[in-house]
């Protein structure tokens, strides 16, 4: 029944209180949030405690949903700010001889869990970029939002998310995790 | 066509299809550097279908525990706190707008003394927002004290580590000169001996 419902009609009806709608709603997007902040922060367990938060962050927000907008780009403008926020937490909070860099080895217990080789190599090569840039290439390449959303998402103007992929493409080209990723 | 255009539209073209694409395909045609950045492209595209995507690990997604949406009394609360939560608006501004009409009325009156005047009122607030401004000042004192804290032990343990390190390299070339001395002697008695033998 809920399964049918369309997304404006869920929204609404959480945005009310009606719990089962809202888990209709998790349902559908934790996948998808999961995967993002997998590839975004690189630990299996940092990933779940921020999806978590985001959905939390949402489900405070759902009364300022408007629905002027796609429910998937203001989900993400969420996911962004938690993960922007949650990254410079990990870099303030890291020993002092960890400040060197958030690249993860492939062979790291903490990739380990990722399911197969290949996601292994992407979420390296995707943690040798900055964050800044790890995001861009993140909402265009695997969510699929145009430049326009993007820069909505990210409070930046379209032309800045433009400048930020390319210079993460051309920091990409060598790398050798993505070569074999592929 | 240049090739920052060229770029340009490589990663417009993500958008959707490429205005004069025939333009830009005669130039890639031409031009190493703009044809990397297209393989770069394709590549990232390429590395996203290869993703797997993995599920979730098992979690309670029911905002039961967590707060209510700001602007609408949840359906979680329970039932007293829901009329608090509805109220206390209503009650609080109605108790701030008799607080204010009594202090009016009390102003009024032959013989009250005189209100404040706008000269005074800072007056009035000024020790608040000291004490406001104390407390901060005294927070973000604590924090530097403790942020100082850290920094010296992490530099302690730093000198020390470094300390023992040069302990360790020194005692090391002490033995190995003794070591070296006493080999030089044996020589010594050793070329000695054969002298002495000839």
């Amino acid at each position: 029944m809920l399964g049918s419902a369309s997304e404006e009609k869920l929204i609404a009806r959480a945005a009310q209180g009606a719990s089962g709608a809202w888990l209709e709603l998790v349902r559908r997007y934790e996948r998808r949030i999961y995967n993002y902040a997998l590839r975004m922060v690189g630990h299996p367990d940092d990933a779940a405690d921020l999806m978590q938060e985001i959905f939390m962050g949402a489900y405070r927000n759902l009364p300022g949903y408007r629905g002027d907008g796609a429910f998937p780009a203001w989900l993400f403008r969420i996911a962004s700010f938690r993960c922007t926020d949650h990254l410079r937490r990990r870099r303030l909070h890291k020993p002092f001889d960890e400040l060197d860099g958030d690249a993860l080895s492939p062979n790291e217990p903490e990739v380990s869990v990722l399911a197969t080789h290949a996601n292994r190599e992407i979420a390296a090569a995707l943690a040798s970029l900055p964050p800044e840039q790890r995001h861009v290439v993140e909402l265009k390449f695997f969510q699929g939002f145009t430049f326009d959303d993007i820069a909505g998402q990210l409070g930046i103007s379209p032309n800045t998310a433009k400048t930020r992929l390319y210079t993460a493409l051309r920091k990409l080209r060598h790398n050798e995790e993505l070569r074999d990723a592929l | 066509m240049h090739c920052e255009e060229a770029r340009g539209r490589l990663i417009d073209r993500l958008d959707g299809p490429a205005i004069d694409a025939a333009e830009l395909a005669a130039h890639l045609e031409s031009c190493q550097e703009c044809r990397e950045l297209e393989n770069d492209i394709l590549a990232m595209e390429s590395q996203a279908r290869v993703w797997h995507d993995i599920n979730p690990p098992r979690w309670n997604p029911d905002p039961g525990p967590w707060q209510a949406p700001p602007d609408h009394i949840g359906g979680w609360a329970p039932h007293w706190l829901r009329l608090i939560q509805q109220w206390f608006p209503v009650l609080a501004s109605s108790a701030a707008l008799l607080l204010a009409a009594g202090i009016y009325l009390q102003g009024d009156r032959p013989g009250a003394p005189q209100a404040p005047t706008t000269a005074a009122a800072p007056q009035t607030t000024a020790p608040a927002t000291e004490a406001l401004l104390a407390t901060s000042r005294r927070e973000r004192q604590q924090e530097m004290e403790a942020l100082t804290a850290l920094l010296k032990a992490e530099m302690d343990r730093r000198s020390l580590e470094t300390e023992q390190s040069l302990k360790y390299i020194i005692s090391h070339q002490i033995q190995s000169q003794r070591e070296l001395e006493s080999m030089r002697g044996r020589l010594m008695q050793t070329e000695a001996n054969g002298r002495e033998q000839l």
